[in-house]
């Protein structure tokens, strides 16, 4: 397990996402409505690069017309060939799957003795490989060319990706 | 000795039991019908000169070998299959036929008088029951409806649906728009209502010309265009949410053919994974909806050299979904025994029973 963290809950505005590379990864992380989502930047299908997608909300209607329309739900549809995924579990609808992370959101106070010992990554700015995809605040840009560490602010409050395997830079 | 041989091609050499889905009864004359229709039309039969519905006239040319084959043909003059000893004589007694579908397509699809149209598919319906299904405990049949008209369609069905003989509702291939639409509610409603199978059959007229793109100039393309037009008529009722809305539905596509169904699942199928959303309704894979609520009559075979025709046999991906039928009169029927030689022994007898019987409830 690696956490990262990957900016202040602030870089975020609801409906937008941000594009981060993470141990190799791209990764994109989405907040809708007051919850943060994070999935692999990669299509299972055939690799685009899925969290370009649009959000939209899940969709149904056990017959035709009448519609069942859930936006509690959210699926990212890729842009190459309209598949949707779960925002959340990244199922697809049929017998596809796309990598899904865990995402926590945690104040400074607590967070910065974790990136003191080393057990959270800290914000590594030139990882954002693209700010906040098609929105108005996208306040982050792709980052200097020198890795460059963010502090940790107490007052400040941070999202906080989970990869699998053992952190590497 | 040469009719026992050509029958033998009937069956392909099959010597188990036998369901022929697909027998055709034709109406010889409109005379026939003439007990079964108010004094009110048979005055206007006389007044407007009418003999029969043109449309026949382009869906099956009268002197085509693919209307009659020759050895059909009564020397007499008389019209082929239009009586029930001919029937018997040249298919329920030497295909030895357990139970048969008897399909009457007489292209009421073009009379453009609702009221007309109505009653004469009513006639229709009561010669089938009189002179047919009252005869013979082996026949079932097909009720036919006016084409135009969803509501009096429906009405159709219920007055005769309930006959014990009747276990399909014949609908044109072609349409005067795609079966799937919401206008033909009413129709879908009355069907399952009563249970019965949905039979879209070789035949019928759109709102315009013979093709989606325009008129055919031959025989030739008009025939082979039913392939395009079963995929649409598929397409309308998945599209359009029949399955969701009639979970009960069962369709037989009846004299279209077959080896075109595994490319068209596979391109819905791929198609239903980016565009699903439109069609939420279609909460699975085209593929198993399909499989689940069509069977197919297996004439025309169309069948292609040996090792191609089983991948393509192959790629419908079941052996529960064609069903025997002989086609009767019609004469483009290529030998059973291309089909059956490349289906293992399980997959002959579902073909050539099981899947009617389980179709049709038999």
């Amino acid at each position: 397990m690696a956490r990262h963290v990957v900016g202040r809950v602030s870089d975020i505005p609801d409906g937008g996402r941000l594009l981060v590379d993470l141990q190799g990864h791209s990764v994109g992380i989405f907040h809708v409505r007051g919850r943060y989502y994070a999935l692999l930047n990669r299509c299972p299908h055939m690799g685009a690069e899925l969290c370009r997608g649009s959000i939209l909300g899940r969709l149904d209607a056990a017959v035709p017309g009448e519609f069942s329309y859930d936006d509690s739900r959210s699926l990212l549809r890729c842009p190459w060939h309209g598949w949707e995924y779960d925002l959340e579990t990244g199922q697809s609808y049929f017998d596809s799957r796309a990598r899904s992370y865990p995402v926590d959101v945690e104040g400074g106070e607590a967070l910065r003795p974790q990136v003191e010992d080393g057990s959270a990554a800290p914000i590594d700015e030139a990882n954002h490989a693209q700010a906040a995809v098609g929105l108005p605040s996208a306040r982050l840009q792709p980052g200097p060319y020198v890795a460059e560490t963010y502090p940790i602010e107490i007052e400040d409050d941070y999202v906080v990706v989970t990869l699998p395997g053992p952190a590497r830079r | 000795m040469e009719l026992a041989l050509e029958q033998g091609t009937v069956t392909g050499g099959w010597t188990g039991d036998v369901v022929d889905v697909d027998v055709h009864v034709n109406v010889p004359s409109v005379d026939v019908l003439r007990p079964y229709l108010a004094p009110q039309w048979l005055e206007w039969i006389g007044e407007i000169g009418f003999s029969a519905p043109p449309s026949l006239v382009t869906k099956y040319p009268a002197g085509s070998s693919i209307t009659c084959a020759p050895r059909w043909l009564p020397a007499d003059g008389r019209a082929p299959s239009s009586e029930l000893s001919v029937v018997r004589e040249h298919v329920l007694e030497p295909l030895g036929v357990e139970r048969a579908v008897l399909n009457c397509y007489w292209g009421l699809d073009c009379m453009r008088n609702p009221d007309f149209a109505a009653a004469l598919a009513s006639a229709v319906n009561d010669w089938l029951i009189e002179e047919w299904l009252e005869h013979d405990d082996r026949l079932r049949a097909s009720l036919i409806v006016p084409a135009h008209d969803p509501a009096a369609a429906a009405r159709e069905i219920d007055r005769v649906g309930g006959h014990p003989g009747f276990v399909q509702v014949f609908l044109p291939l072609w349409s005067p728009m795609p079966y799937g639409n919401r206008t033909w509610l009413p129709l879908w409603e009355a069907i399952d209502r009563r249970g019965l199978v949905a039979g879209i059959h070789y035949g019928g007229s759109s709102q315009g010309p013979t093709t989606t793109t325009g008129w055919a100039t031959w025989f030739l393309e008009e025939h082979a265009s039913a392939v395009p037009m079963a995929w649409q008529q598929l397409t309308s009722l998945l599209g359009e949410g029949l399955f969701q809305r009639f979970p009960q539905l069962r369709v037989s596509l009846l004299e279209t053919g077959f080896t075109w169904l595994g490319p068209l699942l596979w391109r819905l199928d791929k198609e239903w994974k980016g565009l699903r959303r439109e069609v939420p309704w279609v909460d699975r894979l085209p593929s198993e909806i399909l499989r689940e609520h069509v069977r197919i009559s297996i004439q025309p075979i169309g069948a292609g050299p040996a090792e191609d025709f089983r991948r393509v046999v192959d790629w419908m991906g079941s052996d529960e979904v064609l069903m025997f039928g002989s086609d009767y009169p019609h004469g483009h029927t290529q030998d059973v025994g291309r089909l059956l030689e490349v289906l293992s022994p399980s997959a002959c007898a579902r073909l050539m029973a099981d899947n009617a019987r389980a179709q049709y409830s038999l």
